[in-house]
């Protein structure tokens, strides 16, 4: 279970360039909750993985994976517990080795890393089997730089990757975001396969309103790094894309009411 | 495919030339459903530079029919070459030919008559003013004790039916009792037995009621006014000019004016230029103190459409007008920035667009038209945004109908 509580986050604090990333953000995700969070270019959504991450410290507040503070755990260490899915297929994977290199360093996360052994051959087959099923010919190509093939192969493969030891946490941010409509579809198909199959706990960025109404169990709104939405159980099941752009929308009109409005339109509302 | 248009004697010729098929049909059927839109609804084609006509084609020009028809104009084929003739009547739509006898061809030829209206230009807008029973008036009763932004109670509420004999606007929801609609308060209007309320929270698209049998809808209201009795004048607009509309505050006016009197009720069915307006989206039954009206707390309870809205749609207009300067009336009809001694209250039910006949019509089957089309898409108590430069100001409304009437305000009792 991943527990986010009350974090902060200010870029460049007390100067012109000042941002608030984080809002004061909590949130709890159950054990096999696959949730996707939306919201708006700059709400905050890459900043509040990247905290889960350890890429940065927040500045106020707290985060727990399993009832465990990992707050000030570092990247690395947390890279036992969460797997990580980047919108470049080309973040993630080492261009200039295999597949079957890239594959095989994955293969050891959580464990002490031995580097360089040849693959013996019963590894290699359990490659060859997990990339078979894939359905994209790449098991003939374990030898090839991974950089010789296309986003959304390389993309599926990321994925393989970061779930082949299961991770307590899989972040996905916009990970289907730079395909083309047909790899993207692909990979998203992979992605709710692979979450279905290893009761994955979940936290996917995305900007498609259509996979946020589809893939996950739960949706997320952030705005100007605030949760502004939650749609969990029931409410999820319900939910249209029309009522994620009535949300939208919402939050948008919310900006747009100012002390200004309110002055204006407050006697007006008898 | 080429058109060409010429109007003469109130009918448009619209010539074709070229393919009639599934690249055209679009383009065809947009152009008649413009022109509909645009008042413009006795069409003929001419169809002597038509070289060919599929089933797509077919189906435009059927569909053109269809539309007129519902707005009472009407559609035919003239000058239709053999295979036109022979397509249309293999497929047994020939009625689409145009057979027209000697009368109707007169009839039509005689300029369209202006049935009594007194027209005037406008700025850009062409106006018809329809008087329809000069002794006609309504009476309005101000129900519901709740001043605004205060917590409500119980005893302010009151029980408003809302049958084919009203018009009403205000903020309540249908239910048993006050128990029962307090968390679920929110603007409503009413016409002709048609009513439309704004639920709050997360639909954000209205609900609706229609009076069928024995069923009326009626609502319980912190505050209503509810307006009974007949219309006395149409008020009918159009643009003239490209760009021109018609302002809320201009509207107003045109009541005040038409029926010089210094209260007005109105219902209209307009087409949106923009619509500048509030909502409801928490209860106001769940106001529990002074807080609610304040920035940035009235944000949980009010939305703003925050730039202008529904262009192109067809809104239901409920609204009461007020330059009695009387004190009593106050509460229920706030004043708008730029009107000073003007008091206003509208509500608009926001419907996607489908033309009205020309000339005179009946609010009550219109408004019943209305409601069995389509559902409604937004409810909003219309406001004027004033703010320098970046204000918005009032509502704008491109073409439509008017009905107006004088009206007495009294004071309701409470349930
Ligand atoms: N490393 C950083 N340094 C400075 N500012 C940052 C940094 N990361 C993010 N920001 C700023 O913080 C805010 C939130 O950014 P974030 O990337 O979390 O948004 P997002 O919701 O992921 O947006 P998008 O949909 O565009 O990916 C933005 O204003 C961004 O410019
Ligand atoms: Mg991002």
């Amino acid at each position: 279970m991943l527990e986010i509580r009350n974090i902060t986050k200010t870029f460049f604090p007390g100067t012109v360039n000042e941002v608030r990333a984080l809002r004061g953000v909590t949130l709890t995700i159950e054990d096999g909750c696959f949730a996707a969070i939306i919201g708006t270019n700059g709400s905050g959504k890459s900043t509040l993985l990247n905290a889960v991450a350890g890429t940065f410290l927040p500045d106020e507040g707290s985060v727990f994976i399993d009832g465990t503070d990992i707050t000030h755990w570092p990247e690395h260490k947390r890279a036992r517990l969460v797997g990580r899915v980047f919108q470049n297929p080309f973040a993630g994977t080492a261009a200039e080795m295999t597949i079957a290199e890239n594959i095989a360093i994955a293969m050891k996360r959580g464990k002490s890393r031995g580097v360089g052994q040849a693959l013996s051959r019963s590894v290699r087959d359990e490659i060859a089997d997990k990339v078979r099923a894939l359905n994209m010919g790449l098991e003939n190509r374990l030898d090839n730089p991974i950089g010789t093939l296309s986003g959304g192969q390389r993309q599926a493969l990321t994925l393989l990757m970061a779930t082949w030891v299961r991770p307590k946490l899989l972040l996905l941010d916009e990970h289907t975001a730079a395909l083309d409509p047909k790899s993207a579809a692909q990979v998203a198909a992979l992605t709710s396969e692979i979450i279905a199959r290893d009761k994955l706990t979940v936290l996917m960025v995305t900007h498609s309103m259509q996979q946020a109404v589809q893939m996950p169990g739960r949706v997320v709104m952030m705005h100007a790094g605030n949760v502004v939405e939650d749609y969990a159980g029931e409410r999820k099941k319900g939910l249209r894309i029309a009522d994620l752009m009535r949300a939208f929308d919402r939050v948008r009109r919310r900006d747009l009411f100012d002390a200004a409005v309110a002055n204006i339109v407050v006697p007006q509302y008898a | 495919m080429n058109i060409t248009q010429k109007e003469s004697n109130g009918i448009l010729e619209m010539g074709l030339s070229g393919r009639l098929d599934a690249a055209s049909s679009d383009f065809f059927y947009n152009a008649v459903a413009a022109n509909i839109r645009e008042g413009r609804q006795k069409i003929r084609v001419d169809a002597s530079g038509l070289e060919y006509l599929s089933s797509a084609g077919l189906r435009s020009l059927l569909r053109s029919h269809r539309e007129l028809s519902g707005v009472g104009g009407s559609f035919a084929i003239i000058r239709a070459s053999d295979f036109v003739v022979k397509t249309l009547s293999m497929s047994g739509f020939d009625s689409l030919l145009a057979l027209e006898t000697d009368a109707e061809k007169q009839a039509e030829e005689s300029p369209a008559e202006e049935g009594g209206a007194k027209v005037r230009h406008e700025e850009g807008i062409r106006l018809e003013l329809y008087e329809l029973d000069a002794d006609a008036s309504m009476e309005a009763q101000l129900c519901g004790g709740w001043k605004s932004w205060t917590a409500p109670e119980e005893g302010m509420t009151a029980r408003v039916p809302l049958g084919s004999d009203c018009v009403a606007l205000g903020i309540g929801a249908p239910g048993e009792d006050y128990a029962s609609v307090r968390e679920g308060l929110g603007d409503f209007l009413a016409a002709a037995g048609c009513a439309a309320w704004m639920p709050p929270g997360d639909s954000g698209t209205p609900d609706y009621l229609v009076q069928e049998g024995r069923f009326t809808p009626e609502v319980i209201a912190l505050s209503a006014i509810r307006g009974s009795g007949e219309f006395s004048h149409l008020l009918r607009f159009q643009p003239e000019k490209e760009g021109a509309v018609l302002s809320l505050h201009a509207l107003a006016a045109k009541t005040l004016a038409a029926t010089k009197r210094t209260s007005t009720a109105f219902t209209a069915l307009v087409e949106v230029g923009g619509l500048v307006g509030v909502s409801t989206i928490r209860s106001p039954g769940l106001i529990a103190d002074g807080k609610a009206a304040e920035f940035p707390s009235v944000r949980d309870w009010l939305s703003f459409t925050g730039e202008r809205v529904h262009e192109g749609a067809l809104a239901l207009l409920v609204g009461f007008v007020d330059a009695s300067g009387s004190a009593a009336n106050a509460a229920f009809l706030p004043e708008p920035p730029s009107t000073k001694g003007v008091r206003l209250h509208v509500h608009a039910a926001v419907f996607p667009f489908h033309p009205l006949a020309n000339g005179i019509i009946n609010m009550a089957e219109s408004v019943a038209q209305l409601f069995s089309g389509a559902e409604p898409l937004a409810l909003l108590h219309l406001v004027e945004d004033d703010r320098p430069t970046v204000g918005l100001g009032c509502s704008t409304f491109v073409r439509g109908a008017v009905w107006i009437s004088g009206v007495n305000f009294t004071k309701g009792t409470n349930s």
